[in-house]
């Protein structure tokens, strides 16, 4: 660990537990500044002019309506005086200088010890706001954009205590992660003969498999845990981690309760402490989810997940998993980098826990994207007709696209008809592909406008699979629609997608089809790939990195203490009171220095 | 009867369902709400069964035929029709199982946030 001390005064050291104990008021307070040096501001520094008794002091104090600390050293020149309410630094300083008792007054300014990752600085360090916000300009491509210094997870400081999790797995229940990441790879769980892919995969038919093919779960494995000081890329909160890779969400980011709920007890059954659920829906209560969320909760596993970019009010229109109420659950908001609510991320007095940086994150990518837009004209798009049946088709019939037999002119399609038209992609390299089409269509009963898919080329309706079957859209309806389809499993250098207009023998014709935008995105498996991403999926991670922090370094904790040293050692935010049950920002110094109150203790006088 | 134009205003609406109550233009009603019946991707969510076993899945709901059958685990079991029937019908079969079924529901789909 590259650990150094930026500096640390006399005073600093002499009030250096006082300052750690009192942790939670300064996280409160210690974001006024004076020419740039942070200090209390409910507090104080003196210097008596004389040696006071212990009662001398605090009547000084009583003087100004403030407090003096009680069990600071009495042979010491030195005092920190608490201020009451209606009485700033600044006021105080003016009045404690013409008092007889004081030789000096002084802000209580906060210094921190701090921790960089190392031994080799990560070189897109600077790019994570959330772990020091100098106000750094982030480019997103389009603009740039920036925050207020300051306004961060204080994570330097706290990575002097903790920066190791590797004692506490984490699950990404997630879309997957790109295991192979460079900066991951170090940092994931091992499964053993097991599960040798560091998780699984529980999309379609399952697999040991958990590699993403979205690029959500792996952004959110980097922001967790990263790894720390390897010279590569970005920092996680935790520098070293053991990360679980449940694969629950397809390529296009979706799941269902079964996938997500068996990705859950999977993670339970091998031994994570935490699971990270940067996800979620608005459907009815889920009881099969919940009762997965249940068996969590007797297996002491704290669960993190997200509270949604609606930009809602979870009260009034839940979501889930963040409105479930288990005890072991935190629901994590999204800040921005001023450290207000972002302006997508859900909210709720009661079932949104705590927030988190969440805008303009940088961390890993799962890989490259690309794009192909496919031209919709017969000559120059290189589609094909099928023999004997590309009559139909046509560009540019009353309109750019590609229609079907002349419909839009006027003309309905004729009975009896088996219009094909396709293209052949290569999609050679690529790791995944998903295409995205839209079309308008009116088609009678009995009529069909057909897509099919075919991995080796040629008409895709002699041998391919259908990617969707359309029909029924007789009563006057002319619909235009959006489809998007997972072209994943026929990747190859002559993927062909095609189009029928399919119709009865005693069709009466309707409009029929026409093709207005077809786009092929493609994603290639990299191991160095880095994007910024927003939402409250990206400030999940960071909340539950700090949960891990927490864990690794109280190994005897349970969930209700690591939630609480989250939730009430967090740093107080205005805006967000009433926002969320606890009006917190995640405060990783704060939680690992949050000290919980003595239960159980009785004291008997004798 | 079939404009030419009402094509051109498809391509700029290009996200919205538009309703015809005749094929006269003027008589078009912008509907972005409206479903667009039978126009989907060849695939669905399905149930999830709690059931005591599964052979009372099979016994009960074989009518529909069952296209997937999987075990989650916990008495949980995903269950993928070739007819779906809908919820409500399915819930009344399984309130004759004597317990056999104890409760069914959509499985829900959750998406990355």
């Amino acid at each position: 660990m590259n650990s150094y001390f930026l500096r640390r005064s006399v005073l600093a050291s002499t009030l250096c537990s006082l300052l750690l104990t009192s942790n939670l008021a300064l996280a409160a307070t210690a974001f006024q500044s004076e020419q740039g040096r942070q200090y209390a501001n409910a507090e104080i520094i003196v210097k008596y002019k004389t040696n006071l008794s212990s009662s001398q002091r605090m009547q000084t104090a009583a003087n100004y309506g403030a407090k003096a600390e009680e069990n600071q050293n009495e042979h010491s020149d030195w005092g920190l005086h608490r201020l009451p309410p209606n009485v700033t630094v600044a006021q105080a300083l003016k009045l404690y200088a013409n008092d007889p008792n004081i030789a000096s007054v002084q802000p209580n300014y906060v210094y921190q010890s701090t921790a960089l990752p190392g031994p080799t600085p990560d070189p897109a360090y600077n790019q994570q706001w959330a772990v020091h916000n100098i106000g750094q300009p982030l480019s997103t491509g389009t603009s740039t954009t920036q925050g207020i210094a300051g306004a961060d997870m204080r994570l330097e400081a706290a990575w002097n205590i903790q920066n190791d999790c590797s004692s506490v797995t984490v699950a990404v229940v997630d879309t997957g992660i790109n295991y192979n990441a460079s900066d991951l790879t170090a940092n994931m769980w091992n499964g053993g003969a097991t599960a040798p892919l560091h998780g699984w995969n529980f999309v379609g038919a399952g697999s040991n498999d958990p590699m993403d093919y979205n690029g959500h779960g792996t952004h959110v494995a980097g922001i967790l845990g990263a790894v720390g000081g390897n010279g590569i890329g970005v920092t996680g909160v935790c520098w070293k981690a053991s990360i679980m890779a449940v694969r629950v969400l397809d390529a296009s980011g979706s799941g269902t309760t079964s996938t997500v709920v068996q990705g859950i007890d999977f993670a339970i059954t091998h031994g994570a402490k935490i699971i990270n659920l940067s996800l979620g829906g608005s459907g009815p209560f889920d009881p099969v989810f919940n009762d997965a969320l249940n068996r969590a909760q007797a297996a002491n596993v704290l669960v993190v997940v997200a509270a949604g970019n609606a930009a809602s009010n979870n009260e009034v229109t839940p979501v889930w998993p963040c409105n479930f109420t288990h005890p072991n659950l935190i629901c994590v908001a999204a800040l921005d980098q001023n450290y207000n609510l972002a302006s997508y991320s859900n909210w709720g007095s009661t079932s949104v826990d705590i927030a988190a940086p969440g805008s303009y994150i940088y961390s890993t990518s799962n890989g490259i994207e690309g794009q192909i837009n496919a031209a919709l004209t017969p000559a120059a798009g290189g589609w094909l007709g099928s023999s004997n049946h590309a009559a139909g088709w046509g560009y540019g019939l009353n309109g750019p696209g590609l229609t079907s037999s002349a419909p839009w002119a006027g003309i309905p399609y004729a009975a009896n008809s088996d219009d094909r038209i396709y293209k052949t992609f290569n999609l050679s390299g690529v790791s995944v592909a998903r295409l995205t089409l839209t079309a308008a269509v009116s088609v009678n009963t009995g009529d069909y406008f057909n897509a099919n898919i075919r991995a080796v080329g040629g008409d895709p309706f002699v041998a391919g699979a259908a990617i969707f079957s359309s029909s029924n859209l007789n009563t006057g309806l002319v619909s235009v629609k959006s489809i998007a389809y997972d072209l994943t499993p026929n990747i190859g250098p002559a993927c062909t997608i095609g189009f029928q207009l399919l119709t009865a023998p005693s069709s009466t014709g309707n409009y029929g089809v026409a093709m207005t935008a077809l786009r092929i995105d493609t994603l290639t498996l990299d191991n160095n790939s880095y994007k910024i991403m927003s939402g409250t999926s990206m400030a999940t991670p960071y909340a539950a990195g700090v949960a891990a922090l927490v864990w690794a370094h109280n190994p005897r904790y349970t969930y209700t203490h690591v939630k609480n040293a989250l939730t009430k050692g967090g740093r107080p935010l205005s805006v967000l009171t009433g926002l969320t049950s606890s009006g917190m920002a995640i405060d990783a110094l704060g939680a690992l220095t949050y000290i919980h109150p003595t239960q159980g203790v009785s004291v008997r006088v004798q | 009867m079939k404009s030419p134009t009402l094509f051109a205003l498809l391509l700029t609406t290009s996200t919205c369902a538009c309703t015809m109550s005749n094929n006269a233009l003027g008589d078009n009603t912008a509907n972005p709400q409206a479903p667009v019946p039978n126009f989907h991707a060849v695939q669905s969510t399905g149930y999830i069964v709690t059931a005591r076993h599964a052979s009372a899945i099979r016994h009960h709901y074989a009518r529909y035929g069952i296209r997937l059958l999987r075990d989650l685990g916990a008495q949980h079991f995903e269950v993928q029709l070739d007819t779906d029937p809908g919820l409500l019908k399915l819930q009344e079969i399984a309130a004759e199982t004597k317990g056999e079924i104890t409760t069914i529901q959509v499985n829900q789909t959750y998406l990355s946030f």
